[in-house]
């Protein structure tokens, strides 16, 4: 994949275009942005591709990270990293799924809205781009005990949102009460 | 849903997990298309270009004659240079236009007849119409030019005292 005209962005691209895009999207809580953002990632490699110096197996890694520098970015032009409306992800969600899945959605959306960009990078990364904590903090440029911070200090917010949330039994029966 | 305190790790990973796989791309191309970029000459051309509007700018502010001048000469006009007005007429009367009590005579009022100008004014020519005659000069001030002069200048002192700048005329 690497030589010496560099990069093979095409193949990069098929094989990690959606991964990137949901990665994004995870962070950035916009779609139309995650694509937005998938593409300036790509162009961003394709214009840096001569001057990529790792390894075919490491390109993921570099990917992931321009990615994410990419949506941090994005967030900290639209100042719009604590006042997420996590309404967001209820448009144009056509799935008939069960009640349970709808709200595991509706709960990880709320815990992703109450992280920072910093945590939420890191959270999304571990949790979804299947890079270890080494390969996260090479490709974010921090040290590794940095990322294993972050992924502790993201958890116990997330934990505590989680049980701030009532459950949908408990949301049911409030609802039964007032009727 | 089990309870918060007993969601493990992998749990909530789980569930972020699968938030983020159920989101699916609408807009994106199959294939990388590259988009194109503005050239580098372009680029070199812009930059040059703001760069002489920058030194333009500059130069204006520095010196407001040589910068009005080079503007007006990249705008094609004349230069904005300060012409002195014409004096009113000492005579009191107003200069008639051009074509008129000059030739064919005898209609104008006045013509032919010259009022006594007062002293120290220009003679006024026959005809009636009276000259501009520039306003008397005015005494043009001596540049004054401040030297700093040293009280002793031969005192080897190794920093000789500057005494308060003295005004020659």
């Amino acid at each position: 994949m690497s030589g010496e005209a560099g990069l093979d962005i095409e193949a990069l691209y098929k094989e990690y275009r959606v991964r990137i895009f949901r990665a994004v999207a995870g962070v950035v809580f916009d779609d139309a942005a995650a694509e937005d953002l998938t593409q300036e990632t790509f162009e961003r490699a394709w214009r840096a591709r001569r001057s990529y110096r790792g390894g075919a197996e490491e390109a993921g890694a570099w990917l992931y990270r321009i990615a994410m520098n990419a949506a941090v970015s994005w967030l900290r032009r639209r100042r719009l990293a604590r006042l997420l409306p996590t309404r967001i992800f209820f448009v144009n969600d056509p799935s008939p799924d069960s009640l349970e899945r709808v709200e595991n959605r509706h709960m990880a959306d709320i815990v992703l809205a109450a992280l920072s960009p910093k945590l939420r990078v890191v959270v999304v990364m571990t949790y979804y781009s299947d890079l270890t904590q080494q390969e996260i903090a090479s490709a974010l440029g921090i040290p590794r005990g940095t990322v294993a911070t972050r992924l502790a200090a993201a958890q116990r917010i997330m934990r505590a949102v989680l049980a701030e949330q009532p459950t949908q039994q408990q949301r049911r029966t409030g609802d039964e009460a007032r009727v | 849903m089990k309870p918060v305190s007993e969601l493990r790790d992998d749990e909530l990973a789980r569930l972020v997990r699968s938030r983020l796989e159920a989101r699916q791309p609408r807009h994106i191309p199959e294939h990388f298309v590259p988009r194109a970029r503005p050239s580098r000459t372009m680029l070199w051309v812009i930059a040059a270009a703001a760069l002489v509007f920058l030194a333009l700018t500059a130069t204006a502010a520095a010196r407001t004659d040589l910068g009005s001048m080079v503007l007006s000469g990249v705008f094609g006009r004349q230069p904005a240079t300060h012409t002195p007005t014409p004096a009113p007429s000492v005579s009191g009367q107003r200069p008639a236009p051009s074509g008129t009590g000059q030739s064919g005579g005898g209609a104008a009022p006045g013509a032919g007849t010259t009022s006594p100008a007062p002293p120290g004014t220009a003679p006024t020519p026959p005809g009636g119409n009276s000259l501009p005659v520039p306003p008397p000069s005015l005494p043009v001030p001596t540049p004054t030019v401040c030297v700093p002069t040293l009280s002793s200048p031969l005192t080897p002192l190794p920093v000789p005292t500057p005494t308060p700048p003295v005004c020659i005329r």
